[in-house]
């Protein structure tokens, strides 16, 4: 993870002695990002745009404690993981309480409305799973980063990555057949 | 599927639904959150560090001033770190002519 560019340590800075325009102005850099992600793994609309707003808002919070040396990105992006991969598995229990067999697939919500592609095969695939696509090839982390944004082991990182990218494979190349 | 690179571009192309609405809706609530903070003034956040330097200068000071280097010489002796004069074995003849009597471990 390299450090903050030089625009967006000022905007930090800002931010922490009130500004509210240097608050929009990262606000504006990392919203799309960070929202996008969190669709992406709970796969619910309304549950993304709750997450990312959770998690800009926790940011605000601890604003002050933030090292402004270190990036915002991560520091978001690892408040957004966590908290859809937390919000899909609460909704995948919910669901097994109420017994609704999904068979084999994962709940789709709604990427299922996504009937070919990479959203269909991600859809299928376990929150975890999907938390580890998504911060690979829409956040851009290496999977170094990612062991470190999510608490796990990178041998862990690297079967995800490697599952998830077989399952989503096998699904297009079905597809394409 | 050429793997990562097909995977990658897909990925940034799925948009979620309403995303411009979502962030224009999350604005106004991350702009209050901002505004409801009271922000750590720059003294207080400081304040530690600023303190822990103050405290080394001013011991540094005293230690360095002629009174400080007497309140140390003082502590030294009280505890005892100075060297102390040891008295050598010498070959003399006693002060005054009689008998010496002499107790060892060995015995007079």
């Amino acid at each position: 993870m390299v450090g903050p560019g030089r625009q967006e340590r000022s905007w930090i800075r800002g931010a922490q002695a009130g500004s509210a325009s240097d608050l929009e102005a990262l606000f504006r850099e990392h919203w799309p990002r960070a929202h996008r992600a969190a669709y992406l793994v709970v796969q619910d609309a309304a549950a993304a745009e709750d997450i990312a707003q959770e998690a800009f808002l926790a940011a605000v919070r601890s604003l002050d404690r933030f090292d402004r040396k270190r990036p915002f990105g991560p520091w978001l992006h690892r408040i957004v993981v966590n908290r859809a991969i937390d919000w899909a598995r609460a909704r995948r229990l919910r669901r097994e309480t109420a017994e609704v067999d999904a068979g084999d697939e994962y709940d789709t919500g709604d990427l299922g409305t996504f009937s070919s592609g990479v959203a269909a095969g991600l859809a299928s695939l376990q929150p975890e799973h999907r938390a580890v696509i998504v911060l690979r090839y829409l956040l851009e982390y290496t999977p170094g980063e990612i062991a470190e944004l999510l608490d796990l082991p990178r041998g862990t990182v690297n079967s995800r990555l490697r599952r998830g990218l077989d399952r989503l494979e096998e699904i297009m190349d079905r597809e394409h057949a | 599927m050429s793997g990562d690179t097909d995977v990658r571009r897909a990925l940034q192309r799925i948009q979620a639904p309403d995303e411009l609405d979502a962030q224009r809706r999350a604005w106004p609530l991350v702009r209050a959150a901002l505004e409801a903070r009271e922000p750590i003034a720059w003294p207080k956040r400081n304040l530690r560090p600023l303190l822990v330097a103050a405290a080394v200068v001013l011991i540094l000071a005293a230690a360095v001033s002629s009174p400080g280097r007497a309140l140390v010489g003082s502590v030294r002796d009280a505890v005892g770190t100075s060297e102390k004069v040891k008295a050598r074995p010498a070959l003399t003849s006693l002060p005054a002519p009689g008998l010496l009597l002499v107790n060892a471990r060995t015995g007079p």
